[in-house]
């Protein structure tokens, strides 16, 4: 009993962090339609930038703030690169895949120029810090995952009901003709859903240095399952990218606690495919968007 | 060709010997909207069924149900092809023109980067061979042969055998057309679903199509024809069929079905309005005429909106060809035509959402070139057809968004409480999603939020679309209090009796040229029948004080 | 999918010379290629004798170019993109690394093409209904789990370590990666013939009008998600025959040649080559492959150049290599014409 809560209580936090990784990818998608296959490497980007600079002597708070920025600055350049194409035409699915995955080979080497292969691990604002459970202790950390992603969840949506910039990115995601119409400055809105993205992403990188170390390569695997977890809420829905991501997590923690570690890695992209099979929709989102008509 | 043997308004339901496309009882709905409605059709061999109808009547819809690309709610559809009788009520697009059903849409929809004959032997019907010639066995190169000389026969036959290889992106709009004919002449298809295939074309080149479309009827293709070109209808059709909200309002003879005081009614738009001064008695109408609507002061001051030499782009092809005009503070300005005519093209150029040339000045400003952002800021307003807004947004929101994207020269509150004072039930259903209004409501909300914008000049396109007759005159009252207020409005409208109602002045388009321009009291019946039918001489402008429409012919670059 | 407008956006966009090709096109290209890639393959071996290094490279240059073939037809001729298509791969070359010693090379190639058929038509028939990106990430989550499973079933692929000890293929009397690279050119021919073949036969057109208008291709009666099938398995086949290339030149099998690398490369072949022109297999392999081989004096950056390369492809110059050739040519034309003047 002790031990299934134990893996909950782990499953959760991991899932916080792919829930983190989602909701990037499903700002980004809602915003401007691309789907990001470079979202594992703006974390892992985050991630090694924070170690470094606590490393350096900073703490961990300003290595956090460090991280944000070089994922804002990068979501940044992209959004600028990326409004550019889509000005005159509609960006083919091949032309976003390979783009971003261009991105994501960039940003994987110049993370192993500037950081080394190395995996690095940041070390947690709250180590030494555990929750008892049963005869088993959740280091604090975890709890700390899920805190921050409910919070990360709920200033988006604050971000998006309440703030003007918000609304026009509602008006956006809506429909970009139907945005163009109404006067939304539609280019300005998909540079700023590219930073949001960005920073999203910086806030799970710094997060998931302390839970699984970081190497250049890790960004591949972490967007995979960050695209189970937002696929299977969806892609389109913030909660369901929320709900998928813990989905993922659970099942993954589970897995590796009471079967294999070749189970636990398999879990994220059976589960995706699955879905896709079953319920192409995702969880929460309708069936017919994700089929050809 | 055989003789139809049920008399030439024969009952749509009754499958003749010589019936080669037979729709029954079909109807879709998309959401809350009845596209097709129940419709009954049938085209015989060697017969050219017109289909017309309004904006919105459900014409395309009706072709792509019977095409297969929309799948139907309910109602059969049935192929008679030599003995075979298909029923293919739940057969896919693929499987419909396999039982000779061809399809051709409103812009031709060529391969661009395959050759002009290669497009054509896409036409040919499928074999069972295919796949082994795909892996280049014996016999492919014969095959391959056959294909090509069907394939030059059938360019032959539209004209174009001197080009073959040339890539079919780089031909004219009309060649590309000619292209497709031919590829349906390879297919041997048995019935022609053709989508406005005037559309866009030259002279010579609609003569082409024409003769074309009579030698395929020699042959014994059914035609399905869509067309908003009356004169051509005319010249084609055998039989009309008029489509008006999702169901057939007539049926029969070209002639006398045209002449129906409900068909004109509905194609011409209503020219008799009911507001106020306008009673229930028929002969009102042309008294209405006679009189002009009701005095206005004469517009003062400097100009807010000169639109001159207008030509609006899609892609590379101009639509809309020098249109110019100008208005004043409170001026209203109705751009009628026929469907196709490039109102709302040009509306859309002088919001900025279309690429355009010449000059369009607001207020002073020159917006030529300008982002549409910098012209909403600058005071112009548009109000899209579509005007639901952008999907998932609150009224409030939607509302929010139109003052921010205007000059924002009025505070948001203030704009608030102008726009209550207009449409008070609007405010009271902030919080609620656009989707969830009435169509009256929904009209409201978009006029509403031009207004958020506190603009000097509001584009409205297609205002009564959609809408029940009852709200027209409502919709009317709210253009003739926003003029009043002083804002300027130009109106894209088939509702004759709406620009009547709301506008100072008319401008005629016809084929992406101004044929008309003057002002109300000179918008008479016989103008009307003039600029939509095109049954006389395109007379010029009668306002010397704005510029007469160029005449001179311009072939698309 | 909304409004059924159809945008060619691709190398369409390429100006293409007014009026300059109005005879009708030549069928018989379709040997000319094939005859050009055997033609510089044996000047390379006579002529050229390039030392190991350079020929290991010329060697997997061809087996991606291989490979990248049916991802051209896929990609290019029915627009649909995998990323998983290392699965194929895996599937020759593990097949190759098992079977082509005790059942001989025939049985080896077969059996690996026959595997990645069978996962290609079972794959699309399962996903292949879906939208684009929805169909791209669920190959992603394919090939992800391939890899798990090459690096896992242990007694099929012997885990990390791989198989090794492969044999070696002998044609023509040769040797050593000599032999590979003659193997491989010999192959690179064949699928290059079929690709051809293909592509002027009414299927390849098929799927052309069915990645350009999907409606269209359906009034034209077309079933486009069978053509999406088809080009898939097409895909799977090249790639199995260049997975086991690929093995026999590193010498044996190892999960690190299958991972979502080896996909995404084979991804970005045809796409910086052109998709869709009969060349951009090759192209794009020389590109993808040897560049970074000849990138070294960039040390630590090259594939950070290399990243950043197919991000400026992939949104400034869509129609890739074939799109610069072309422009590049027509402005020499009118370089030319002007100096004629």
């Amino acid at each position: 009993m002790g031990q299934l809560t134990y893996f909950l209580a782990i499953g959760l936090g991991i899932g916080a962090v792919y829930a983190l990784a989602a909701l990037g990818i499903v700002t980004l998608y809602t915003g401007s339609g691309l789907a990001n296959f470079a979202q594992g490497d703006l974390l892992v980007l985050a991630g090694l930038v924070a170690v470094t600079v606590a490393g350096a002597g900073y703490g961990w708070f300003l290595g956090l703030l460090a991280g944000l920025l070089a994922t804002a600055v990068a979501g940044l350049v992209l959004g600028l690169l990326f409004v550019r194409p889509m000005r005159d035409r509609r960006l083919d699915v091949d032309v976003v895949v390979i783009g971003t995955l261009g991105v994501a080979i960039t940003l994987t080497q110049l993370s192993g120029v500037w950081f080394g292969r190395q995996p690095q691990r940041l070390s947690s604002p709250l180590a030494g810090v555990s929750i008892p459970v049963g005869d088993l202790r959740v280091p604090a950390h975890y709890l700390l995952l899920v805190v921050v992603a409910v919070l990360v969840f709920l200033a988006l949506r604050w971000f998006g009901r309440r703030t003007d910039v918000g609304l026009q990115l509602r008006a956006v995601a809506g429909g970009i003709q139907a945005a163009r119409d109404a006067g939304v400055r539609v280019g300005r809105m998909l540079v700023i859903a590219w930073v949001i993205t960005g920073v999203v992403g910086g806030i799970a990188g710094v997060l998931v240095a302390s839970v699984v170390p970081l190497a250049p390569e890790s960004g591949l695997p972490l967007g995979v399952n960050g695209f189970a977890a937002a696929i299977i809420g969806g892609l389109a829905s913030p909660g369901g990218a929320v709900v998928g991501g813990l989905v993922v997590g659970l099942s993954e923690s589970l897995a590796g606690g009471y079967l294999n570690d070749a189970v636990r890695q398999s879990i994220a992209p059976l589960v995706l495919l699955i879905v896709l099979v079953v319920r192409p929709g995702g969880l929460l989102g309708r069936t017919a968007t994700a089929r050809v008509a | 060709m055989s003789a139809p043997t049920t008399g030439p308004t024969g009952g749509p339901t009754a499958i003749t010997a010589t019936s080669v496309l037979t729709g029954t009882g079909l109807h879709v709905s998309f959401g809350a909207l009845r596209a097709v409605d129940g419709v009954d059709i049938e085209v015989r061999s060697g017969e050219c069924v017109g289909l017309i109808g309004a904006n919105g009547a459900g014409k395309t819809t009706l072709l792509n149900l019977l095409s297969g690309a929309v799948s139907a709610d309910g109602g059969q559809v049935t192929v008679t092809r030599g003995e075979h009788v298909h029923r293919l009520s739940r057969a896919g697009a693929p499987q419909r023109a396999r039982a000779g059903v061809a399809r051709m849409f409103q812009t031709a929809r060529l391969v661009p980067d395959l050759s002009v004959v290669e497009n054509v032997e896409l036409g040919l019907p499928r074999r069972g061979t295919d796949l082994l010639e795909a892996i280049g066995l014996p016999g492919a190169a014969r095959a391959a042969r056959r294909r090509r000389a069907a394939a030059l026969d059938a360019l032959a036959r539209v004209d174009l055998v001197h080009r073959p290889g040339t890539r079919a992106g780089s031909l004219s709009v009309g060649q590309q057309r000619l292209v497709e004919l031919a590829r349906v002449l390879v297919s041997g298809a048995g019935i022609l679903l053709l989508d406005e295939p005037f559309a866009g074309l030259s002279g010579t080149a609609r003569r082409t199509v024409a003769d074309l479309i009579g030698s395929l009827r020699r042959d014994g293709v059914g035609i399905l024809l869509v067309e908003h070109d009356l004169t051509r209808v005319r010249e084609l059709a055998d039989r009309l069929v008029v489509l008006d909200a999702g169901s057939v309002l007539a049926e029969g003879p070209v002639t006398e079905t045209l002449d129906d005081p409900a068909v004109v009614a509905r194609y011409i738009g209503d020219l008799e309005l009911e507001i106020d001064l306008v009673p229930d008695d028929p002969h009102a109408l042309d008294e209405q005429f006679a009189a002009g609507p009701a005095p206005r002061p004469e517009p003062v001051g400097p100009p807010v909106l000169t639109v001159r030499d207008l030509r609006v782009f899609h892609g590379s092809v101009p639509v809309v060809h020098e249109t110019s005009f100008t208005l004043t503070p409170g001026d209203g300005i109705g751009l009628v035509g026929p469907n196709g005519a490039g109102k709302s093209t040009a509306l859309r150029g002088i919001a900025g959402l279309l690429r355009s040339t010449g000059e369009i000045t607001v207020s002073g400003t020159d917006l030529a070139g300008r982002a549409t952002p910098d012209r909403y800021a600058a005071g112009l307003a548009f109000v899209p057809q579509v005007h639901g807004g952008p999907a998932g947004l609150t009224v409030g929101d939607q509302l929010r968004l139109a003052w921010l994207s205007g000059g924002r020269r009025v505070g948001y509150r203030e704009t608030l409480e102008q726009v209550d004072e207009v449409f008070p039930e609007l405010l009271g259903r902030r919080r609620d999603q656009a989707a969830s209004l009435s169509g009256g409501q929904r009209q409201m909300l978009a006029i509403g939020r031009a207004l958020m914008a506190s603009p000097t000049v509001v584009l409205l396109d297609e205002p009564t679309a959609g809408l029940a007759p009852a709200l027209v005159p409502t919709v009317a009252d709210t253009l003739t209090r926003m003029r009043d207020r002083g804002v300027a409005i130009v109106v894209v409208e088939h509702n004759l009796g709406l620009v009547r109602a709301a506008c100072s002045h008319v401008v005629g388009l016809r084929a992406g040229r101004q044929v008309w321009s003057g002002p109300i009291a000179d918008f008479d019946t016989a103008t009307a029948h003039d600029i939509f039918l095109g049954t006389g001489t395109d007379q010029p402008g009668h306002d010397p004080a704005r510029p007469a429409p160029s005449e001179e012919e311009r072939s698309p670059r | 999918m909304t409004a059924p407008t159809p945008v060619p956006t691709t190398a369409a966009t390429a100006a293409a010379p007014r009026g300059a090709t109005d005879g009708v096109p030549a069928r018989h290209w379709r040997w000319t290629q094939p005859a050009v890639i055997l033609l510089v393959g044996a000047l390379v071996l006579l002529v050229l004798r390039p030392g190991p290094f350079d020929l290991r490279v010329f060697t997997l240059v061809a087996a991606y170019a291989v490979a990248a073939v049916g991802f051209n037809v896929l990609v290019g001729f029915s627009g649909v993109v995998s990323v998983g298509n290392a699965l194929f791969l895996a599937a020759g070359g593990y097949a190759w690394a098992r079977l082509a010693v005790p059942q001989g090379p025939v049985v080896a190639l077969l059996s690996g093409i026959a595997v990645a058929v069978v996962l290609a038509v079972l794959a699309g028939m399962l996903l292949l209904r879906l939208r684009a990106y929805y169909f791209a990430v669920g190959t992603l989550a394919l090939g992800t789990l391939g890899t798990i499973v090459a690096r896992n079933w242990t007694g099929l692929t012997n885990g990390d370590a791989g198989i090794t000890g492969v044999g070696f293929l002998q044609v023509f009397g040769l040797t050593g990666v000599t032999s590979i690279f003659a193997a491989a050119i010999v192959i690179l021919a064949l699928v290059c013939l079929l690709q051809e073949t293909l592509r002027t036969s009414p299927i390849g057109l098929s799927m052309l009008v069915g990645r350009y208008d999907p409606p269209m291709a359906g009034a034209l009666g077309v079933r486009v998600p069978a053509m999406r099938i088809v080009a898939f398995a097409f895909s799977a086949v090249t790639a199995a025959l260049g997975g086991a290339l690929i093995v026999q030149l590193a010498g044996g099998a190892f999960p690190d040649q299958f991972t979502t690398t080896a996909s995404i490369n084979l991804l970005i072949i045809p796409i910086i080559g052109g998709r869709g022109w009969r060349w951009a297999p090759l192209v794009g392999a020389l590109i993808v492959i040897a560049l970074p081989e000849y990138l070294r004096f960039l040390d630590d950056y090259r594939l950070v150049v290399y990243g950043a390369l197919v991000t400026a492809v992939a949104l400034f110059l869509p129609g890739g290599a074939q799109q610069a050739f072309r422009q590049s040519w027509s402005w020499l034309r009118s370089r030319a014409r002007q100096v004629r003047r």
